[in-house]
């Protein structure tokens, strides 16, 4: 598309590894987010069986 | 003292409000394209008249509205939030043609909940419609979120001054990079990359589950699109309850955290700031709300004993909570089961949820992290001083890319929108109660529409009173604004009525 | 001049009014299969939770078959024998139930309801979960039986002749407007660079 025929660099393949790991800290961030929720509900299941 | 405004501001207003509805215009090109494909022939003339219809008006104005003069600030708000208008009277045709919509009022709803990411609709026989009309909805909530006006400034302003002052008016005043254009393109680049993998991550899930390839690309497409724009359109009735799958929530909740997250945010982490994701103000203030709100419930129905094990409780709870608190609105249970299975303490922990809402400059309502984040620490700081010597000066800062002071500006910012988004959710509450609606019922829909997250118990419905319509088109539109555009354009009618020459 | 503005203002607001509400459609919606329909489930849960329940809708977008077993979702709504675009009324939302069955009996059914499809009209029975344990916490029915009670069929949507001289007209109008914008020689990606 029109952004990436005049690149300003941006979408440059140097980025893309870098690009990446942003993507798997993100996902990780946010499945830690879904672990903790996990634990809430094998903890509130344990107290009100 | 308010001036009347010359024909010059209403030339310059026109003009770029013109730009963005024949942006609107193009954009509509994509589902006709698709129904060309499919061969949905009725589907096909209504796209025609609905982009003939952007395009008169588009070109009109761009006829009759000729200035070379650039916009000012209060130019750029009542663009910003005046296109919105016309992008939703105009946007709703192809909903009205297609016979789903009981009233014009019904498919502006829809509109408006779709540019603005809400996801609350009230289309009727949505398992019916085409997959043109369904490509519109969910393309149109993929566009509001990026901000249709980051769309036509990415393709049609070419960098004028101007286009920065409509971009901060439709409620994103992050730049990634020096200039305006690179920041939209920025904002493109994250977008896009996500839309790749989250599309391809659920349409090989839809395959495994049994699904057509060109229907599980199609529901990966849309429910990508519902879901990174914190929007919470799917493409059933059933919403994403359809797939009865845990990977498929699990993917939807990392692509609706991630589409929560501050494009700004999402720049660092790129860019190589890994750590920042666990020191920002807005992940940690997320993360803290989340959790207690997941909690609540996650207790609540454990104690009422509603789900049978764990897992379900884990799997139902956490989905409908981080769905709420990110401002999405899909959901894994029918809109009643709110009311029939979760309880009280169940609708009052995701209305909370959805009154934070997730972060700023990101395609997410509510109040947002940052001013979370910024009250707790404004608060914490004046304990500090009341129990310093007096002589003691007690600063404070926060984490948000660097380190910002904290000082009574930012404090009194955070405050204001803060305080107008809750009149906001009580004057919701209050007309929902006063039409006869159970009172946290009205209170969780009312938050619902304002925060731009589109869970519903069944208050919403082609049934409600239009003036209840009415409010919610407008809180949603007001929500999503943040506020001060819509003062803009109010202010704007004001004085074209009363104000001074 | 105020007064005459006011009054413009007026009528512009009234005309907004009226073009708004006089678009309504409505009408009597199809009577629902179900003695215990799919809304009925919803609001009372505790009541049926595990107890067997007769359910007939019509079969919706897709059967995902997982292994020897298959979900599909029936809607016992107002559309469930007839769509919008062939002139059902409008009644309201989609509503139904999803049906966890066995793949072979899934397979019996030879279409499901979509823009082009009115789906076949199923009647199952077995027993409804408010909150299945096997399929983490969602609100099913476990289905042993599966019979077809009205075939379904091709959905017509022809384009409305009306609808047609609209699009070509309106297209007409807005082609003319962008050549006149064009010629006026102005139009284009923006004059000015700046920023």
């Amino acid at each position: 598309m029109a952004e990436k025929r005049r690149s300003t660099g941006i979408t440059h393949s140097t980025h893309w590894p870098n690009y990446v790991g942003g993507i798997l800290t993100e996902t990780g961030f946010i499945l830690s987010l879904t672990a903790l929720a996990l634990l809430m509900a094998v903890i509130a299941k344990a107290i009100w069986r | 003292m308010i001036l009347r405004p010359r024909k010059e501001d209403h030339l310059v207003i026109g003009r770029y409000t013109g730009k963005v509805i024949i942006g609107v215009g193009l954009l509509m090109v994509i589902p006709l394209i698709t129904s060309i494909v499919f061969q949905e022939w009725d589907t096909v003339v209504d796209f025609v008249i609905s982009i003939s219809a952007c395009f008169i008006f588009g070109f009109g104005t761009q006829l009759v509205c000729r200035t070379e003069r650039d916009l000012n600030w209060s130019h750029g708000l009542v663009v910003a939030s005046g296109s919105w208008i016309v992008a939703t009277i105009l946007g709703a045709l192809p909903h009205w043609l297609s016979g789903h919509e009981g009233t014009y009022l019904d498919a502006m709803f829809d509109l408006m909940s779709g540019y603005t990411t809400t996801g609350l609709y009230l289309l009727q026989d949505l398992d019916h419609i085409s997959y043109g009309l369904n490509m519109w909805r969910h393309l149109l909530t993929y566009a509001g979120g990026q901000g249709i006006v980051v769309i036509a400034l990415t393709f049609l302003f070419k960098g004028t001054a101007g286009a920065y002052k409509v971009y901060v008016g439709e409620g994103k005043d992050e730049r990634l990079l020096p200039n305006v254009v690179q920041t939209a393109r920025a904002i493109w680049l994250v977008s896009l990359t996500w839309l790749v993998v989250g599309t391809i991550a659920l349409f090989a899930t839809g395959l495994a589950l049994g699904q057509e390839p060109v229907r599980a690309f199609l529901h990966g497409l849309w429910v990508f699109m519902g879901a990174w724009s914190t929007g919470g359109f799917a493409p059933q009735s059933y919403n994403t309850f359809w797939f009865h799958s845990l990977t498929y929530e699990t993917i939807c909740i990392v692509i609706m955290i991630a589409g929560s997250l501050n494009f700004a945010l999402h720049w660092a982490v790129w860019t190589g700031k890994r750590k920042e994701i666990v020191k920002n103000v807005e992940t940690i203030s997320f993360a803290i709300t989340l959790s207690l709100t997941t909690m609540i419930a996650t207790f609540w129905l454990a104690k009422s004993g509603v789900y049978p094990d764990a897992m379900s409780l884990f799997r139902k709870v956490f989905y409908q909570l981080a769905s709420g608190h990110t401002t999405t609105g899909f959901s894994t249970i029918y809109s009643r089961a709110f009311v029939t299975q979760w309880g009280p303490i169940g609708l009052i922990a995701t209305t909370i949820a959805m009154a934070i809402g997730a972060s700023a400059a990101s395609t997410a309502g509510g109040i947002k992290g940052i001013r979370m984040g910024v009250m707790f620490k404004a608060l914490m700081q004046d304990v500090r001083t009341a129990i310093s010597p007096e002589s003691a000066v007690v600063r404070s800062k926060y984490h948000h890319i660097r380190d910002v002071a904290l000082d009574d500006g930012i404090v009194r910012t955070a405050m204001t929108i803060t305080i107008a988004y809750i009149g906001l959710y009580a004057l919701n509450a209050v007309v929902g109660t006063l039409y006869g609606y159970d009172f946290v019922q009205a209170a969780f829909e009312g938050v619902s529409a304002a925060s731009n997250t589109g869970l519903s118990c069944g208050v919403t419905s082609p049934t409600m009173p239009a003036l209840m319509k009415l409010l919610y088109i407008a809180a949603m539109w007001m929500g999503r604004l943040e506020f001060m555009s819509v003062f803009a354009l109010i202010g704007y009618a004001v004085a074209i009525v009363r104000g001074r020459k | 001049m105020t007064r005459a503005r006011r009054i413009v203002v007026w009528a512009v607001l009234l005309g907004i009014a009226v073009v708004l509400s006089g678009c309504e459609r409505q009408g009597t919606p199809q009577a629902n299969p179900n003695k215990a329909s799919s809304a009925v489930l919803v609001e009372s849960p505790k009541e049926y939770d595990g107890t067997t329940v007769t359910f007939t809708g019509e079969a919706i977008g897709e059967a995902m078959v997982r292994d020897d077993k298959a979900w599909i979702h029936l809607n016992d709504d107002a559309y469930y024998l007839k769509n919008v675009e062939e002139g059902a009324h409008l009644g309201g939302y989609n509503s139904g139930m999803a049906v966890w069955i066995d793949a072979s009996l899934a397979k019996r059914i030879q279409f499901f309801g979509d823009y082009k499809h009115e789906g076949d009209v199923v009647k199952i029975s077995g027993t409804f979960n408010a909150a299945c344990a096997e399929h983490g916490g969602d609100m099913d029915i476990h289905a042993t039986s599966l019979e077809i009670v009205k075939p379904g069929r091709d959905a017509q949507d022809p384009v409305r002749s009306w609808k047609l001289l609209w699009a070509l007209a309106l297209a007409l109008v807005a082609a003319v407007l962008y050549v006149l914008n064009r010629n006026w020689g102005k139009w284009g990606p923006d004059v000015q660079q700046g920023s």
